[in-house]
């Protein structure tokens, strides 16, 4: 029984990636979908090889379906520069490109972004300094405790990317996504405005 | 978030039947924006997440002979982005407009709104102002059913075990017609309506009288509402402030509406009215062709 438990953990491991938890589950004979109900265990779903295109670089990274792009760009890639805010689409703080589109990346499944490329905070700067954008939000001090700095930046950038010239009605309604409990939002949509000149110039 | 497994089917078929598998425990995944967020409160505990976005039929997004075709995973910002739908189906446009903000619209379907049949869901009442039939496919095949059918209460609907919607599908449009959807919320934008109204008119070639049309409510019942009785009061009517004033009354009349924090019965019974009689005048300017003063927040 021993050795047939061993063999069973060792093909699962492979498999999936998981060590312990499978483990246990055959243990407690969750081997067959379902049947963790019956014994109160749970299998893990199998985690994926997913492999994109982050800031221009391929990453391949190991994800759960259960684990959101936000999870997985903070805890497994070491992308921290994103954060985490609401958790649920509210407050835009965890925002994301993909596929050049702004979206919550608490409100995306890691397996999805199979094939996509994304764009992080970390890709914003060139090598020689700081992206336009974020130079108007420090010139226009556009931030003060800067959690929802990194969100609003990736909107932004999203924003400009498609409309140079934005009016200020066209970037409050496109940051509407965005919150901001420190400093308000005049001085965030100083900053754009000031980006959106700095570019067409 | 709770452990599921997760598939991504390419056809139609393939989704059917993994939905068909174990229909109780599985949900179709579009956008998420609301899907992802039920599951990780665990308000829904599926063990299998069909994501339908790489299906053909779930993309589509086309203007035919026979009206618009709109996939079920299509996503707001392609609808509102497409000229010609913002144009000719503006009622479905204004609702993917102010659905979330940028980021939701980016993600978010008309599909996933209408299949979570929030009674105060923004696009449903453009989906059944604008006639649109929603395309069901199943383990028994495919049926069609009214927008206005679909909802049977706050986040039930006709759905069967193993069923999805596949597109939404809408009549062409006629020569002189002009559609409109708004809200009122406390804000700007990024809230959930305390009333919206929808509507699509067609107006006679002069574009003085109402050929037909079509009402619909959103936040004042269990579900989104299909107020005939509006529609009915503008048919055959020329355009005056009399007709939009029976029609507002008629919406005012139908709504049932409750207390919440949003807002009390006897306000938004008033919204009903005014609402219908601002949007019914920015449809009808609309059909003529006029430049209009709507702008969302307004």
């Amino acid at each position: 029984m021993k050795r047939w438990l061993e063999r069973v953990a060792k093909r699962r491991d492979i498999e999936s990636g998981n060590e312990f938890r499978d483990w246990l589950a055959v243990e407690a004979g969750a081997d067959q979908p379902g049947n963790w109900r019956k014994n109160g265990y749970q299998t893990m779903a199998k985690q994926r090889i997913i492999s994109t295109t982050i800031n221009g670089n391929v990453v391949e990274f190991l994800a759960a379906p259960r684990q959101t792009l936000l999870e997985v760009l903070r805890n497994s890639l070491d992308l921290i520069g994103t954060k985490e805010g609401c958790s649920n689409g509210n407050c835009g703080a965890c925002t994301v490109l993909l596929d050049g589109r702004p979206v919550d990346s608490c409100l995306v499944l890691a397996v999805e972004v199979e094939g996509a490329c994304l764009e992080t905070i970390e890709g914003v700067a060139a090598s020689d300094g700081l992206h336009v954008i974020q130079d108007a939000f420090l010139e226009q001090a556009a931030l003060q405790c800067g959690i929802c700095t990194p969100g609003f930046i990736m909107s932004s950038k999203a924003l400009l990317d498609e409309n140079a010239s934005p009016t200020e009605e066209e970037i409050r309604f496109h940051l509407a996504g965005n919150l901001c409990r420190c400093i308000g939002y005049d001085k965030i949509v100083r900053a754009v405005q000031q980006a959106a000149e700095g570019e067409t110039n | 978030m709770r452990d599921f497994e997760y598939e991504a089917p390419t056809s139609l078929d393939d989704a059917v039947a993994l939905l068909s598998e174990n229909p109780d425990a599985s949900r179709p995944l579009a956008g998420g924006t609301d899907l992802i967020d039920h599951i990780r409160t665990r308000r829904l505990e599926p063990d299998l997440v069909v994501d339908v976005k790489k299906i053909p039929e779930l993309n589509v997004l086309e203007i035919t002979d026979s009206g618009l075709r709109l996939g079920a995973a299509v996503p707001c910002y392609r609808i509102y982005g497409d000229s010609q739908i913002a144009t000719s189906y503006a009622a479905v446009a204004d609702s993917c407009r102010i659905i979330g903000g940028t980021q939701i619209q980016s993600r978010a379907s008309v599909g996933g709104n209408l299949c979570n049949s929030g009674p105060a869901a923004d696009s449903i009442p453009s989906l059944i102002a604008l006639a649109a039939r929603v395309v069901i496919a199943g383990p028994g095949g495919r049926r069609e059913v009214a927008a206005e059918d679909f909802c049977t209460g706050p986040g039930r609907n006709v759905l069967e075990s193993g069923e999805l919607v596949v597109e939404i599908v809408f009549p062409a449009r006629p020569e002189v017609g002009g559609s409109h959807y708004r809200r009122f919320i406390p804000r700007n934008e990024m809230d959930i309506a305390v009333v919206g109204v929808g509507v699509d008119l067609e107006l006679d070639a002069s574009a003085g009288r109402f050929v037909s049309a079509r009402i619909a409510l959103a936040a004042v019942a269990a579900t989104p509402l299909f107020v005939e009785a509006a529609g009915a009061a503008l048919v055959g009517q020329a355009v005056s402030d009399e007709a939009i004033a029976a029609a507002a009354a008629a919406a005012r009349e139908a709504a049932t509406p409750i207390d919440d924090m949003r807002g009390t019965i006897e306000f938004r019974k008033h919204l009903c009215g005014v609402l219908t009689e601002r949007v019914i005048r920015e449809a009808v300017a609309r059909a003529r062709g006029e430049e209009t003063g709507y702008r969302i927040g307004q």
